[in-house]
């Protein structure tokens, strides 16, 4: 394992190996002729909030499982705590909290059973902790019923309350807020700050860019197996592409200006408003170039999320695998 | 392991479905005996042997007694207790990658080594629960309906066992019976660690010993050569307790092979589930 830089677009800078939680140098999974994750470098540091992002079968879940040694790597390094992984399984698996993809149980039992026996799996665990996790996961008047009398939220939270159960240095949960309501995403999410506010790095892979966006401090989004970028949210979608919406009424005369500068790297025009795609740094020249034309501007409105960059990102990839094909 | 295994027993014995084996013996054993004990036993004693055996010995109590029934009901029910010997190894690995909940395991320190050690075990101590369970019923039930008395066992001639050595050969015929059904539980086993479905290595372990046990009863000459090398050549090595002289060195060989199977069988479940790639 090296302690070089993870590759991708990263664009911070961050050589402090000595606290990365998670590291992985080229790893690779193939299930017979299938790649599912290709040459994977990732870090994840003390403290992170960290996102990992990809669409359906983008090899989240196969990195997860890597990371947790469910599944064996067909090739490359993983170092969890900076210790190589699984040589140090057990020591590494003691600090760890792990969801992953959906929160399963043993369903005759009552959740207090269920954490009891996780909890001693772990070296054992306080009864007062097993209160202490089913109240902070809002659970504690239905911690006796048997877990298949819960709703696809309760037994949710109940994944998290399992993940935090043994005090872990390091929460890995696998698109936690699958299947649920917006008000159960909603609680999912305070979980996640709640977790992180003490102090636990939680890594958290999900299709949910608002999610990650609302509550990840830096991020990596893979596809087809590929690391395609990863770094500070907010440094990412700083140097990303920015959509700015202009409202004119000279749309047409608009449209022709902004359609010979190579500033304007894409342009749709809906329902008279024009929305352009270009480098955030740009904005002032397109003013500009407006103002001087004379066209007269009612808005210029700037709009940098992570749906924009996540979908730019995974075009770009595709636009490069359609030139490779 | 003490502790993980203590995990197995109270995730085991907690699940209605563990209950299966236990609540088909507790019906079936009584209403065998029943049925015996309603028919008189007429259609016995009056065979011709058990006759001759009443008109030229004294035997101390009644030959049909709990003693002889509950011999009676091993040779009847040993064809079909492996069925429910395999339903908690078939199911102890299968069950838990079809609910998942093996991953939620495997996420936790305890190897892998460790998590299957314990589940050997369980399966071990649920098939010799099995058999205890099915030993001590036969004979309780057997002393109130039919009492107990000398063991007149028909083989190669007529052999008769006070009622103390008839107790402590079907001891011995039990924990035999107890090595033979490992066999059966390993088997199941190795296919619980091979599919994420409950009901296939329940299904895949009958299927083989179905198959194996045509070929072990088979006349067919061709078959003659690969029957050493079936497990089910040497299951029915508790019959030999009711033998005299008891055969100690062929118990000990087909123990032996016995033993090997199951560990082979066991040993072959580990080796697969710590290089499984864990998907469900």
């Amino acid at each position: 394992m090296n302690s070089k830089r993870p590759s991708g677009n990263s664009v911070h800078s961050f050589p402090r190996p000595e606290e990365a939680l998670i590291e992985t140098a080229h790893l690779k999974k193939s299930f017979k002729n299938n790649i599912a994750v290709s040459d994977l470098n990732l870090s994840v540091f003390k403290g992170d909030v960290f996102g990992f992002l990809g669409p359906n079968g983008a090899g989240k879940s196969t990195t997860i499982r890597m990371l947790l040694g469910l599944i064996h790597p067909t090739n490359g390094a993983i170092r969890l705590f900076g210790k190589p992984f699984p040589k140090f399984r057990r020591e590494s698996l003691l600090k760890i909290g792990a969801l992953v993809e959906k929160p399963d149980f043993y369903s005759y039992l009552s959740a207090r059973k269920n954490l009891e026996i996780l909890g001693k799996l772990s070296g054992g665990v306080p009864k007062s902790r097993i209160d202490e996790v089913l109240k902070i996961v809002k659970l504690q008047n239905r911690g006796d019923n048997p877990v298949k009398t819960y709703s696809q939220g309760m037994k949710q939270r109940l994944g998290i309350a399992q993940a935090i159960l043994n005090h872990p240095d390091l929460v890995i949960l696998d698109e936690p807020s699958i299947g649920l309501d917006p008000e159960g995403m909603k609680e999912v999410r305070e979980l996640i700050r709640s977790i992180s506010s003490r102090g636990v790095t939680v890594f958290l892979s999900s299709h949910l860019l608002h999610e990650v966006e609302q509550i990840c401090t830096r991020m990596a989004i893979i596809h087809r197996g590929e690391i395609l970028v990863q770094g500070y949210v907010s440094e990412l979608l700083q140097g990303g592409k920015t959509i700015l919406t202009i409202r004119t009424p000279e749309t047409t005369r608009a449209q022709s200006l902004l359609q010979a500068s190579e500033l304007v790297q894409g342009m749709e025009l809906q329902n008279e408003v024009l929305k352009i795609q270009i480098n955030y740094a740009e904005i002032p020249k397109i003013n500009a170039m407006l103002v001087q034309a004379g066209i007269r501007v009612f808005e210029l409105t700037p709009t940098t999320s992570l749906e924009d960059f996540y979908l730019s990102i995974l075009k770009q990839a595709e636009d490069v695998d359609t030139r490779k094909n | 392991m003490w502790t993980l295994v203590k995990i197995e027993w109270i995730k085991t014995f907690r699940r209605w479905r563990t209950y299966i084996g236990f609540a088909t013996i507790g019906f079936f054993l009584p209403l065998f005996f029943v049925a015996m004990k309603l028919s008189g036993g007429e259609f016995i004693l009056n065979s011709p042997a058990l006759k001759s055996i009443q008109e030229n010995f004294i035997v101390i109590g009644n030959i049909f007694n709990g003693m002889f029934v509950s011999r009676m009901l091993m040779n009847t029910l040993f064809v079909h207790i492996p069925l429910l010997v395999v339903l908690v190894p078939g199911d102890i690995l299968a069950g838990e990658a079809a609910s998942g909940t093996i991953r939620t395991i495997l996420t936790r320190p305890p190897s892998r080594l460790a998590v299957i050690t314990s589940k050997i075990i369980l399966s071990l101590f649920y098939t010799a629960l099995l058999l205890i369970f099915m030993a001590l019923l036969s004979l309780t039930v057997g002393y109130f309906l039919f009492g107990l008395g000398d063991l007149v066992v028909l083989k190669n001639g007529i052999l008769i066992f006070t009622l103390q050595e008839a107790l402590w050969r079907f001891a011995l015929a039990y924990a035999l019976a107890i090595v033979a059904m490992s066999v059966i539980a390993a088997v199941a086993f190795l296919f619980s660690v091979m599919v994420s479905n409950a009901i296939g290595p329940i299904v895949g372990s009958i299927v083989v010993l179905i198959i194996f046990l045509i070929i072990t009863a088979s006349p067919i000459p061709a078959f003659e050569s690969i029957r050493p090398y079936l497990f089910t050549t040497y299951t029915d090595v508790w019959e030999k307790a009711f033998s005299d002289p008891i055969p100690w060195t062929i118990i000990g060989k087909y123990v032996g092979v016995l033993v090997f199977y199951s560990t082979a069988l066991f040993g072959l479940s580990a080796f697969i589930f710590q290089r499984k790639d864990i998907l469900s």
